[in-house]
């Protein structure tokens, strides 16, 4: 998609809202504003956005109900909603998740802060959109599989799937597999380190998502609200949205299952959190054992080096020794003194170039050890 | 009421370039934002008129601050009012230079158009709006 031909409806009540926001994306996008949400659905008749940007109060229908008209219109379903809001609470930020919307920008925003969520938010629907369709494809499969199965298959079917996960994306979606097996639709926050994953059906780091997420693990470790319940753990936090309020049996029974595979996926999160940081740790080790084996390679190659060097300025002392003799015109006695001398010197040295083999030996030694444990 | 919105108007030292003028303004966004104060700034002539809104001590410190630096003279205070809403979803400013290049405009995405300069002007309740209109 070109930035170019993004076309932007922005419904806001209060006029300077609107002028800025046609000021800061007429240069790049169709801009069209509205000043309530009645205006907007009468031009959507004529022509669709791609994205919406809307204020949460309105004249007439607010923008939390207009949203949710809108998602639940197969027409305007995929369209991308930001909330534009004055009031930053925890109450607005869930309307404005539970009527499907995108993202939330609170008053008085930064302008550069609007542009970069209106280009995140369209990155995310163009990935969430690929997600959409795998799971179109699995859905048949998945809905004749678990026709007959009753909860506790359900929980044991999702133990045996978490057991085969190798990654958190693994994780995450086994964990929305078995809300989907128990007929609820949510989502599910994973972290690893400094690192989150949020996902749900609709796809994956939705913002507003993230955001409700990470209020709500602040809560209670279970934590029921309307009817959403919250499981919070270390390393997972799951999100239920449509617990069957109405029938407590049932919902006490789902509480009771969804804290267990909660608790269960949080342990393999932080076996897998764990794992990632003894190969992290391995890898270090490895890398320095290497590091170690090079210099002893260096050091054994200076050595062998550093020994041929002497042994060839032995020799050449020798020889300058005898020709020197030759032009002093010593007595033989004289000369067997100073031979006797230089003998003494050579052996000496001898011993020491003696010691550097037993240096290298050693060296050998640890070189072989360390070739043993890198291969 | 838990908002105030105040307008003054004020000359800015002669020896000041647009460049150093760009850079306050800049340096104040980001600042007004932190506090939750939103308004729009406009500059002509050496001459601003500003609009500050938002929290009451938060908007009389910022204008403290402005009556006290010695880069702008003649600080006049033209309205003050409380109120329950403010008028600016952010802190936006129009800055007018026969100097200011196209490129300047283009970089700096809280410049705004002299056109949306006075729709946003005309929209704001008729008090804070005037000195704003008389300028233009």
């Amino acid at each position: 998609m070109s930035p170019v031909s993004l076309r932007l409806f922005g419904v806001d009540a209060e006029a300077p809202s609107r002028i800025l926001l046609g000021s800061m994306f007429s240069p790049t996008c169709e801009v069209e504003v509205f000043a309530s949400a009645e205006e907007c659905l009468k031009r959507m008749q004529e022509c669709l956005p791609d994205l919406l940007l809307l204020d949460t109060v309105l004249p007439g229908m607010d923008g939390f109900t207009f949203c949710a008209q809108l998602k639940a219109d197969p027409r305007t379903a995929r369209i991308p909603v930001i909330f534009i809001s004055r009031e930053d609470s925890l109450e607005s930020r869930l309307l404005g998740y539970e009527s499907g919307g995108e993202d939330f920008i609170f008053k008085p925003y930064a302008i550069d802060e609007v542009k970069f969520r209106v280009r995140r938010v369209m990155e995310a629907v163009q990935g969430a959109e690929s997600i959409r369709q795998q799971m179109a494809d699995g859905e048949e499969l998945s809905s004749l599989l678990l026709t007959n199965m009753d909860e506790y298959a359900v929980l044991i079917q999702f133990m045996r799937q978490l057991n085969e996960c190798v990654t958190a994306e693994a994780i995450g979606e086994t964990v929305l597999t078995m809300l989907r097996g128990f007929r609820l639709d949510g989502a599910v926050q994973l972290r690893l380190g400094k690192e989150e994953l949020t996902l749900s059906a609709q796809g994956r780091d939705r913002p507003l998502e993230c955001s409700v997420l990470s209020h709500v693990r602040k809560l209670d470790r279970i934590f029921q609200f309307r009817q959403r319940s919250v499981y919070n753990f270390p390393y997972i936090t799951i999100l239920v949205n449509d617990m069957p309020v109405a029938d407590p049996e049932t919902c006490g029974r789902l509480r009771d299952h969804l804290a267990i595979a909660a608790e269960m996926a949080d342990a393999k999160v932080q076996a897998l959190v764990l794992q990632q940081r003894t190969q992290r740790a391995e890898g270090g080790i490895t890398g320095l054992l290497e590091e170690l084996q090079q210099i002893v390679l260096v050091s054994m190659t200076a050595q062998e080096t550093s020994r041929q060097r002497g042994a060839e300025a032995l020799r050449e002392t020798l020889d300058q020794l005898s020709v020197s003799f030759a032009h002093l015109g010593l007595s033989e006695e004289l000369e067997g003194e100073i031979e006797d001398m230089m003998r003494l010197r050579l052996e000496h040295l001898i011993s020491i170039y003696d010691h550097g083999d037993d240096t290298m030996a050693t060296l050998q030694e640890i070189g072989s050890r360390l070739q043993s444990i890198l291969h | 009421m838990p908002y105030v919105q105040l307008v003054y108007a004020s000359k800015a030292q002669p020896e000041i370039t647009d460049a150093e003028v760009l850079e306050i303004l800049k340096i104040s966004q980001s600042k007004n934002l932190t506090r939750r104060i939103s308004g729009v700034l406009l500059y002509v002539n050496s001459t601003f008129v500003q609009l500050l809104e938002g929290p009451e001590g938060a908007v009389t410190e910022v204008f403290a601050t402005i009556a006290a630096d010695p880069r702008h003279r003649d600080v006049t205070l033209l309205e003050q009012r409380k109120t329950d809403e403010v008028s600016m979803p952010t802190w936006a400013m129009g800055y007018f230079s026969p100097s200011m290049t196209e490129q300047q405009r283009a970089d700096n995405p809280t410049l705004l158009k002299l056109e949306d300069v006075r729709l946003i002007c005309e929209a704001l309740p008729a008090r804070l709006g005037a000195p704003f209109l008389e300028l233009l």
